[in-house]
């Protein structure tokens, strides 16, 4: 299964006991994404020492402004600073990204789990429901229920969850149907090892490499989503700057200024990019073609 | 192959009658009367008994999804009950703007995407190579609706030579074309990424197949070897990818058509979602996943016919 794999180096081979997580700092794009993901993530939790201004307070005299060494970014159609509008932004995206994920984790890997390793009709029933659930694109999907249930950042969130878990447990359970195949698990069932403790210990932990990949390369997703609905204002309510609110107010007033939609864009294009070639890279190291050989 | 495309086929349908069913038991996730929230102040209890009527919602749950049903195959989605027209006549009236700007976008996408993968896969690891796939990531991961602002403050404000806004004069074709470009090039930018990626990746599994090695031995021309042999085989997984395309780019139009301001599905569902207006709201969703899920079913289709392989392994799945 790992047959593949070239003949490490030393230095590959040195940074492979720190654990594979090292090699992700060999390749530059690996180091940018992270330093762009820690970044995002330090915002968040320190917003409130890092923004010069709170996110609410209007400076009606001074609005729509251009960058200015009083507000940095400029501000928006109400006075208020963009800087500091951005900063909270980012906390907003990052607590709907990492509970979306979580939840759309979680239940996708239970459900392949289970479609996976039992087959046949809950199989199909699940799969059926993957596919129900597929055959409306997300963005119509995420905008039917939240026509129905209200825009809130809790149901953005399990909207959200709602949307991603297909992809997890897809591949989640195509991993469990070639895992079976393995010759070790005939032999742990041989020897009457349950069902469960195959499924934990021997199929589990051989899946979570790519899961961790698609999780990284969901995250983009999840926050590019999240901003799309508070744009076409069904998602994060104003006052709450969330990067998709200020690009719907920015898109009202664009014809007096373009620093909201500038800023906002950016913040996104930036956070997204991060994430994405963090990813890439994560997902180069992580290969799962590659990853058997640490396990045994 | 028919064994396959049979069930494929099955459990379409069944995707459908699970769709159609969903949809149509919406409402009673609404908290609340959806008939109070339609009517807002004007609500008087005559009125409320009138749209209960006209949206069905003085039958049992299952009578609904029952007439919901044979309304859908009668091509019959309701009557709006804002405006008293019939839903799919509102619908077939913008429909084809949001399909030409999807098969516009799904085009350019093709004719530019398909050449840079094969241009990469032809130069790989080069810098024209590393260039390229930067750009694919930025083209795939940037949000289309950030990518349209942008566009629109450029071309309304500073650069006049592509109008922007709305669909153009009625009847004049070229100017409905020229309002056609940047909407079309925001759409599809994802796509050429995608697309470039998808090629120069299958392109270069291929090119270290045994095959290719041995026409390489034959002596046969490198550019011959690209086009009629290794190509053929690298756009398949590219073929089954534009069904997933065309599906996805069509519900992609929401965003570029509320930013450009063009009639079409996406402006539709968006005012329906502004108004509560739940019936036009399932009904453009329907439609929408439907158009979806035949775009996937004609890709399988097509793709089982290029590659007789894909059926053994999903029938053994």
């Amino acid at each position: 299964m790992a047959a593949k794999k070239n003949s490490p180096n030393r230095l590959r081979l040195a940074l492979r006991r720190l654990g594979k997580f090292g090699e992700i700092f060999e390749n530059p794009a690996g180091v940018v994404g992270f330093l762009i993901i820690f970044g995002l993530v330090m915002t968040a939790i320190f917003a409130p020492l890092i923004a010069p201004y709170d996110f609410t307070t209007q400076n009606i005299a001074q609005r729509l402004d251009a960058p200015s060494a009083q507000y940095l970014l400029g501000t928006d159609h109400v006075g208020r600073d963009l800087l500091s509008r951005l900063i909270y932004g980012t906390r907003i995206a990052l607590q709907v990204a990492i509970p979306s994920i979580i939840i759309s984790l979680t239940s996708g890997i239970l459900l392949g789990l289970v479609a996976g390793y039992y087959g046949g009709f809950i199989d199909y029933i699940i799969v059926l429901i993957l596919d129900t659930v597929q055959s409306l694109p997300s963005i119509i999907l995420a905008l039917v229920i939240l026509t129905l249930l209200g825009p809130s950042l809790f149901n953005l969130v399990i909207i959200m969850g709602l949307t991603f878990f297909p992809g997890y447990a897809r591949v989640v359970r195509a991993q469990v149907l070639s895992a079976k195949e393995n010759v070790y698990v005939d032999a742990e069932r041989s020897l009457g090892a349950r069902p469960m403790r195959i499924v934990l210990r021997h199929i589990l932990p051989n899946i979570i490499p790519s899961v961790i990949i698609l999780a990284t390369m969901d995250i983009p997703a999840v926050i590019t989503m999240e901003a799309g609905l508070s744009f076409l204002g069904m998602g994060v309510r104003p006052p709450d700057p969330s990067w998709g609110v200020i690009l719907n107010e920015g898109f009202t007033y664009f014809r007096q200024s373009p620093w909201p939609i500038i800023s906002a864009g950016l913040a996104l294009v930036i956070s997204t990019l991060g994430f994405t070639i963090f990813g890439e890279t994560l997902r180069d190291v992580l290969d799962p073609k590659l990853s058997g050989r640490d396990k045994g | 192959m028919l064994n396959y495309l049979v069930k494929r086929i099955f459990s379409t349908i069944l995707v459908c009658i699970l769709l159609i069913s969903f949809l149509s038991l919406l409402i009673y996730i609404v908290p609340g009367d959806p008939a109070r929230t339609i009517l807002g102040p004007r609500a008087t209890p005559e009125l409320i008994v009138k749209i209960h009527e006209q949206m069905g919602l003085d039958k049992s749950p299952v009578e609904q999804v029952v007439t919901f049903f044979s309304q859908v195959l009668r091509g019959n989605l309701g009557t709006d009950v804002f405006t008293g027209r019939s839903i799919s006549d509102m619908i077939f009236d913008v429909l084809p703007h949001s399909i030409i700007l999807t098969t516009a976008s799904l085009l350019l996408a093709v004719l530019l995407g398909i050449p840079l993968g094969i241009y990469s896969a032809n130069n790989p690891n080069t810098w024209s190579d590393r260039i390229l796939a930067f750009f694919s990531i930025s083209f795939i991961t940037i949000p289309s609706y950030v990518v349209g602002l942008f566009f629109l403050m450029i071309f309304s404000a500073k650069l006049r030579m592509f109008p922007v806004i709305g669909l153009g004069e009625s009847g004049n074709a070229l100017d409905y074309i020229m309002h056609l470009i940047i909407p079309t090039v925001v759409l599809a930018l994802s796509w050429v990424g995608y697309l470039a990626r998808l090629v120069r990746t299958s392109l270069l599994e291929i090119l270290n197949e045994t095959y290719i090695t041995a026409a390489k031995s034959m002596g046969i021309q490198n550019h011959i070897i690209l086009y009629k042999y290794a190509l053929k085989n690298a756009l398949i997984p590219t073929v089954s990818v534009l069904g997933v395309g065309l599906g996805k780019l069509l519900a992609g139009t929401v965003f570029v058509e509320i930013i450009f301001s063009r009639p079409g599905m996406g402006t539709l569902i968006m005012n329906a979602i502004e108004n509560r207006n739940y019936p036009v709201v399932q009904g453009v969703s329907l439609i929408i996943a439907l158009w979806f899920v035949s775009a996937n079913l004609l890709a399988d289709i097509i793709n089982t016919k290029l590659d007789p392989r894909i059926q053994i392994g999903k029938g053994e799945s």
